[in-house]
């Protein structure tokens, strides 16, 4: 495999995004608006907290689980977003047939495929979570005397939980919008695979809490997961379907 | 340079959308497709390029099967491919498309940007290339498919009705395109529903209605399926010219059609003398006579009709 093609299938890929608008448009308002809903719940939690307890940051950290678990929703949501995006338009603009008669592997066509997605969704994703740790800390320092983010279980949840999601939701996408007609519909049935995958996980954060064993069976569920949506995507991306069926 | 030998594609479990295509591509000639609707001209366009696998048999670019993966890049470098939508990403620019298939090609920037000037410069495309390909009409989609099949500089285009659609000078445009490079050595196949249009820049022509019916060139396609003919323009015929025509034992066929009268027969050049002696004779005025000659449409739909005609090839 080539990554200097998978690169220009990404690059190509990113600039077709910086042309649609309204995919610019869900990449700025899904975070924008998960961010707000987090911040106004360690807003709250902050508020109710009697300062100078000896594990305040501990039970400000467990009270905020959710804040940071809404998060986890950022890169999953908009990779499946980018995604239906990238492949549907390839098919409406019958530009799979030219893009074949290239030089490029299956292997480096299906990679260059979920790159395009997967690094804005996860630079948005990591993005978020960093502007959470920093307006967090501002809201909470005042009680804590300290910062309260990033704790470890934030962290995790933002590079191993919600990286896995991306994943998830990434090659779900690649398998769904192969049949699908238009964006829209592509997006649809990709978030009606993705969301209960998300909200399952998001369930599981809140059950687990800060218990390392459940949280260690929540991962290698969702590792499970991904590592079969992967396995699909690749059994079923081979040029001669893509250009047979993807019409 | 391309050979195909017993190329069969049938999709899912349908019937077969070709079957048993055999024919060879000599260098640095225009090889045309002609076909009616769902005959198998795109999926023999697709099997040459190497876009889909053949079912049974096998086409050989170079010496080189398709269909091998571990030749993928000496055959798509080799061949060039213009698909029946120029498939553009509209958002782009021209530029930004060509830089994008060039770049998987492996070519440089500068390689890209010299090229690009080059063959979009031929079509006057060059100062808009930095537009939106959206903006642009059909015909020039069309020639920045054309210039995005050539970018790479392959020794073989394969394109899927280039001229389809596109207004009369852009026709032409394209037209003189292909015959330039034809003659400088660049072997072109091409699907085609315009028969004009194949019968004046083609080489050879395949007529394939799943299978091959007739590949030779287009002369000898006419002259093998039609008997020649005259037509005698007369400045005061009448019907009543027909039972003179019909009276000498050498013709085969007599029309009228005012003013004309068509005769067909086998040995014209010896026999017309006769014919014009007749005519002077039964007080005709000639006014011209001039051979006809049946047009590739005339020859394409006998061939359609007599579908199941066994497959003939004649040297060019």
């Amino acid at each position: 495999m080539r990554q200097d093609r998978v690169r220009e299938i990404v690059l190509k890929d990113l600039s077709e995004l910086r042309a649609n608008r309204s995919t610019l448009i869900s990449l700025v308002i899904f975070p924008v608006f998960l961010l707000f809903s987090a911040l106004v719940q360690v807003q709250s939690a902050v508020a109710a907290a009697t300062p100078g307890g000896a594990d305040l940051r501990d039970a400000l950290l467990g009270q905020t689980v959710l804040a940071s678990s809404l998060l986890m929703f950022t890169a999953p949501l908009i990779s499946v977003v980018v995604g239906s995006t990238g492949i549907v338009l390839e098919k409406t603009n019958r530009s799979l047939e030219p893009l074949l008669a290239n030089p490029i592997s299956d292997s480096e066509l299906l990679w260059g495929k979920a790159l395009a997605p997967l690094i804005p969704a996860l630079a948005t994703g990591y993005a978020a979570f960093v502007v959470l740790f920093v307006a967090g800390d501002a809201i909470a320092w005042g009680t804590l005397g300290g910062p309260l983010y990033p704790g470890p279980f934030a962290l995790y949840q933002m590079l191993v939980l919600m990286t896995l999601l991306a994943l998830i939701g990434t090659f779900s996408t690649l398998i769904v919008s192969s049949r699908a007609k238009d964006v829209r519909g592509a997006q649809q049935i990709s978030m009606l695979v993705v969301l209960p995958v998300v909200a399952a996980a998001i369930v599981g954060v809140a059950l687990a809490g800060t218990n390392v064993d459940l949280m260690g069976i929540l991962t290698l569920a969702l590792g499970l997961i991904a590592w079969l949506v992967v396995r699909i995507a690749i059994r079923r991306f081979h040029r001669e379907s893509i250009l047979v069926n993807w019409q | 340079m391309i050979t195909a030998t017993g190329l069969s594609r049938a999709y899912g479990r349908g019937p077969l959308a070709v079957d048993g295509l055999d024919f060879s591509i000599r260098r640095g000639e225009i090889f045309a497709l002609l076909g009616p609707n769902g005959a198998g001209k795109t999926t023999t366009i697709r099997l040459i390029a190497g876009l889909i696998e053949p079912t049974a048999g096998r086409v050989l670019v170079h010496g080189m099967p398709t269909t091998d993966r571990s030749h993928l890049q000496e055959i798509h470098d080799a061949v060039g491919v213009l698909p029946e939508v120029p498939g553009h990403y509209e958002s782009l620019s021209a530029y930004r498309n060509l830089r994008f298939h060039g770049r998987l090609h492996g070519l440089s920037d500068g390689q890209i940007h010299d090229r690009a000037r080059e063959l979009l410069g031929a079509f006057d495309l060059w100062e808009r290339r930095d537009e939106r390909v959206a903006t642009f009409s059909k015909g020039m989609k069309q020639k920045v498919a054309l210039v995005r099949a050539m970018l790479h500089a392959p020794s073989c285009l394969v394109l899927d009705e280039p001229i389809s659609g596109l207004d009369p000078q852009a026709a032409k445009t394209v037209r003189d395109f292909l015959i330039e490079q034809r003659r400088q050595g660049t072997t072109i196949v091409l699907s085609t529903h315009n028969l004009d249009d194949a019968d004046r820049v083609s080489d050879r022509v395949a007529v394939i209605q799943t299978r091959l019916l007739a590949l030779d060139t287009p002369s000898a396609l006419k002259g093998r399926l039609f008997q020649r003919s005259v037509a005698v323009r007369l400045q005061n015929g009448n019907p009543a010219v027909l039972e003179v025509a019909r009276r000498l034992p050498f013709v085969l066929h007599a029309t009228w059609e005012e003013p004309r009268l068509q005769i067909r027969m086998d040995r014209p050049d010896e026999d017309m003398p006769t014919v014009i002696e007749a005519l002077l004779r039964a007080g005709y005025r000639i006014q011209y006579v001039e051979p006809v000659s049946p047009s590739l449409e005339d020859v394409y739909l006998r061939l359609i009709q007599e579908r199941g005609a066994p497959a003939t090839e004649g040297g060019p």
